[in-house]
């Protein structure tokens, strides 16, 4: 079993400007600017996919290998959990 | 004696001081209301701030006066504010953010020259529609500055400051016409200076853009929401580019002629 992925409840305010999301955390009071893969990633992040699963659906999208959009993907999604944008929940089905 | 300026509806300033250095700086700051009582009329859009703040500023040595209208100005201001110069060209507002020191006056003075019509040497400070409100504050320009932009003595309020750091203070509408209006911004220029030869422009993603106004944020700390969604609106509307130069009346050239 693995964790899903969902944005935290912090009051995020998110801005997008050519595919890229730029995000300010009120708890942290800090503001986070993204690249386009990390905003896919931060996107996917509703609660019903894990990293693995994230990384099939972009792996497809870009066309690219799964082995290296797997490890890109935990990247992301270390830094979206450590600046408090994103939490693990749940289990995936 | 005493004089008032009105800044942005949010402060008043009382000026003290000699007759003589009173009316330079009256003159110095024409573009604010002088004489007026703040909250009556002004810049448009919300106001957070205390619109009956009022301070009291010494201008017997006007160049340190100027300098503490310019931080009680900034302090106040209600919108979100960043470091950076700003002109108007025929297809809207450039704005140059940068830091304290590398030379945003005296571009916008060279640009103001050029035919630019000037909003700020010092502020660029946003709408909630990301426009450019005018921030027409008095320019200080150094001896090398004025030498580098043909400009004579005669043509400032004269040099003042302390030995080693002595400045001209130039009225912005010596240098041509004075923006009155909130201006939405078509271009950002992140200037880089040095020795390149020829003065060049670059694109840039606008991401460039807009980490380079967060960083440079005057008072985001007060509003981080409405700062954030601010320098949103205004990056999506421009286009964002590196400025290499070395002299700053060729990159006024080269600005007016690519971007006008």
């Amino acid at each position: 079993m693995t964790e899903t992925l969902r944005r935290t409840e912090a009051d995020l305010t998110t801005v997008e400007i050519d595919g890229e999301v730029s995000a300010y955390n009120p708890v942290t009071d800090r503001v986070v600017m993204l690249n386009g893969t990390a905003s896919d990633v931060f996107a996917l992040c509703d609660g019903t996919l894990d990293v693995e699963g994230i990384a099939e659906l972009l792996a497809g999208a870009y066309g690219a290998d799964l082995g290296e959009v797997r490890a890109g993907v935990g990247q992301a999604v270390a830094l979206l959990i450590l600046e408090g944008l994103v939490e693990r929940t749940g289990v995936a089905q | 004696m005493t004089r008032r300026i009105a800044f942005f509806r949010s402060l008043t300033v009382v000026l003290g001081g000699s007759p003589s250095s009173i009316d330079h700086a009256s003159r110095l700051w024409g573009h604010f209301r002088i004489g007026v009582a703040a909250g009556k009329r002004g810049a448009p859009g919300p106001l957070t701030a205390d619109e009956s703040a009022e301070v009291a500023v010494d201008v017997t040595d006007l160049a340190a006066g100027c300098a503490e209208i310019n931080r009680a100005a900034v302090a106040a201001c209600p919108f979100p504010a960043v470091h950076a110069a700003v002109v108007q060209l025929p297809g809207g507002a450039v704005v140059i953010p940068a830091v304290s020191g590398a030379g945003k006056s005296t571009l916008a003075a060279a640009l103001c020259r050029a035919g630019a019509g000037y909003v700020s040497d010092e502020a660029f400070v946003m709408d909630d529609h990301g426009r450019a409100i005018p921030y027409p504050k008095p320019l200080a320009l150094s001896d090398w500055s004025l030498r580098a932009l043909m400009m004579r003595p005669e043509q400032t309020h004269g040099e003042h400051g302390p030995p080693g750091a002595r400045e001209f203070l130039v009225a912005p509408d010596a240098l041509g016409d004075v923006t009155a209006a909130p201006t939405a911004v078509a271009h950002i220029v992140l200037p880089r200076r040095g020795t390149v030869g020829v003065a060049r422009l670059s694109e840039l993603p606008r991401r460039e853009g807009l980490s380079t106004i967060v960083a440079l944020g005057f008072n985001h700390y007060r509003e981080p929401r409405r700062f954030l969604l601010s320098a949103a609106a205004t990056v999506s509307a421009a286009r964002v580019w590196r400025l290499h130069y070395d002299h700053p009346v060729d990159a006024a050239e080269l600005l007016t002629r690519d971007l006008g």
